[in-house]
């Protein structure tokens, strides 16, 4: 075997073997994994929404969280960071809204505004392009009752998907909080996401807040209070719907701020890589992350040289077919369909990732109550192959960009 | 519980792994057989019509025998061209083991008997009207390797398609054969791609169509 049969392979097997733990994860703890524990008390709970020029989802955003059926006031901030909009203007329209204007400093600072002058002993941050649903509040609460729980996750669907891009993003974040949820279980959930979260106040201050600085501020801020000793839960059934990037470039530039952000905090933490003292979160969740991109990034560039070399090969066959007369082109397409050609060990993990992948997003649907329909199968396509083409060069040019020192926009 | 969990899962990718070594090992068997399989048949009827020949040497007792030549040798041509098909879906699939090199010292013997049958066919019957040629190639990369080969056999494949009367014999000239070294001493073969016409002249380097048509007619 080649070299690059190796790399194949192995990559093959590292993406089977986490499958793997993801799905008996999943299985083992599927009792827990469905429902959420039931809140033994309600405390007050500040919800804070930094906005940078969002008025056309503001008002929307504040609505669901003035909707939120909770046996408690809640406290409602928005941060204005300096938008040029009308965010301030609808903001205030609301009674009862506390709105906050400063100049543009960032998400994170923004988040560190609302938390400094919230009153609440939780901090829920909601961001301003996602939409609560009424319960999402009350099914995080039960989790608080243990102390150590720095803060608890929600499960993201992405708000009326409407063209191709939205479509794959949305069978994506399904995948995504399968993916949280299992995190949970390692007690490694690295992320606490920007349309829902909630946070123990105290353990907010004890960590620093958010770092004003960072790309990826929520994976950050996970990050801190994990390594302080805090737990980070997620909720299947708090759920948020989040406006999605409706065009190409938009998503790109997304992406690229993702991974960007997700490297500076590899390098930040970098303490954790296969550090036994963090357990799970370091000798597995942690470390795979930032392998996974590495190894889309290397299949992207072999993808691209294989389908370039592809291309005049493949032509040179269709030249030879069509050359080709009676019997000899008969007894070329017949060997070139006999089924004892396909049944390669390529073919054969071929067919077992196709069935991981398979288990792997029905799980998903299921938890997030999301019932599957035929119209997802093209988006789950497309999802499995041009988008990793994408993900992949989004981590190259926020690598480049990170090792090239290019000045860091949120 | 969660080490029992990563146990688990190393232990399911494992039987995954010996299981696609397993299957992957019994298919490329299997491709090896039918292969070996299809040779031998085709290395029987070459043995039947060898023997006929022999006969007709023999005895002269067979007056119909080269007024029927052309229809056994289309016969064979076309299953060695099936052969060569498969050959290159093998050398696709099991690309680097050792048993297909073996099938193609086979596959490349069994065809350099086809062309001797028909250089001594021509000899019996001199009303015979087919060209032959004999087509050194090579897969490999590197210095060993031809970087027109690919180029020079669709061409081959073009042209056979347009006279039916022109049989090619295509060897990969690096397979370490004895047969295949002596032929190329004596038709002064030293660099790939290259031809042999009707076992007399020789052209070395990528050839067009029209350059081998040419060739064809004055190696009559």
């Amino acid at each position: 075997m080649s070299l690059d049969d190796w790399f194949i392979l192995s990559s093959t097997l590292f993406f089977l073997f986490i499958t793997a733990v993801y799905l008996i994860l999943f299985f083992e703890n599927r009792g827990q994994a469905l429902s959420d524990p039931a809140p033994k008390r309600f405390p007050l709970v500040s919800v804070v929404i930094p906005a940078f020029n969002e008025e056309d989802t503001i008002a929307g955003t504040i609505r669901s969280v003035l909707a939120l059926d909770y046996p408690k006031k809640i406290e409602v901030l928005v941060v204005d960071d300096g938008s040029t909009d009308r965010t301030a203007v609808l903001a205030k329209q609301f009674k009862g809204v506390l709105v906050f204007s400063k100049p543009n400093g960032g998400k994170g600072s923004a988040l560190n505004h609302g938390i400094r002058k919230a009153k609440g002993e939780l901090v829920a941050t909601v961001d301003a392009d996602s939409f609560v649903r009424p319960d999402a509040l009350r099914q995080m609460m039960g989790y608080f009752a243990d102390e150590r729980v720095g803060a608890v996750s929600s499960s993201i669907l992405v708000h009326e998907p409407r063209n191709i891009l939205q479509g794959i993003q949305f069978v994506e974040y399904i995948g995504m909080n399968y993916i949280r949820k299992n995190n949970d279980f390692l007690d490694s959930l690295f992320v606490t996401p920007g349309p829902l979260s909630v946070f123990r106040k105290s353990a907010l201050i004890k960590v620093g807040l958010f770092d004003e600085h960072a790309l990826s501020e929520d994976m950050e801020v996970a990050l801190k209070l994990l390594t302080n000793g805090y737990r980070i839960k997620h909720s299947v059934n708090a759920l948020v719907s989040s406006v999605s990037p409706h065009s190409f470039w938009e998503l790109f530039k997304q992406r690229i701020r993702w991974y960007r952000g997700a490297l500076m905090n590899g390098r930040k933490y970098a303490f954790l890589f296969f550090n036994p003292a963090y357990r799970n979160l370091g000798l597995f969740v942690f470390p795979i992350n930032f392998i996974i991109f590495g190894i889309l990034a290397v299949l992207l560039t072999r993808g691209a040289v294989i389908t370039l070399g592809g291309i005049p090969l493949a032509w040179d066959k269709l030249v030879h077919l069509l050359a080709l007369k009676g019997t000899s082109q008969a007894s070329y397409v017949g060997s070139l369909l006999n089924p004892i050609y396909f049944a390669t060990i390529g073919n054969f993990f071929l067919v077992v990732s196709l069935a991981f992948f398979i288990a792997y997003f029905s799980v998903s649907f299921s938890l997030s109550r999301e019932k599957f329909r035929w119209v997802y199968v093209p988006f789950l396509v497309l999802y499995l192959t041009v988008w990793n083409i994408l993900i992949g060069l989004a981590f190259f040019v926020g690598l480049f960009r990170e090792l090239g020192g290019v000045s860091r926009k949120w | 519980m969660v080490r029992s969990v990563f146990a688990k899962a190393f232990a399911l990718t494992l039987v995954i792994f010996l299981l696609g070594v397993f299957v992957s090992n019994y298919f490329a068997e299997q491709r090896a057989s039918f292969f070996l399989f299809e040779l031998s048949k085709v290395g029987s009827s070459l043995n039947d019509a060898k023997t006929t020949l022999l006969y007709f040497e023999t005895l002269k007792d067979t007056p119909d025998f080269c007024r029927n030549f052309p229809f056994f040798v289309a016969k064979f041509a076309d299953r060695v061209d099936a052969l060569g098909n498969d050959l290159t879906r093998l050398e696709e699939v099991d690309a680097g083991s050792l048993e297909l090199v073996e099938l193609k010292k086979n596959y490349t013997l069994l065809n350099a008997q086809l062309w001797l049958y028909l250089v001594n066919l021509r000899r019996q019957c001199p009303e015979a009207a087919f060209d032959t040629v004999l087509y050194f190639y090579s897969n490999l990369a590197g210095p060993q390797g031809c970087v027109d080969c690919q180029k020079q056999g669709a061409e081959l494949t073009a042209l056979r398609a347009s006279r039916p009367n022109l049989y090619v014999f295509a060897f990969e000239a690096n397979l370490g054969l004895d047969f295949l070294d002596v032929l190329k001493k004596q038709y002064r073969v030293s660099a790939l791609p290259a031809l042999v016409v009707n076992e007399r002249k020789t052209l070395q380097g990528y050839r067009s169509g029209q350059e081998i048509e040419a060739a064809l007619s004055q190696a009559v």
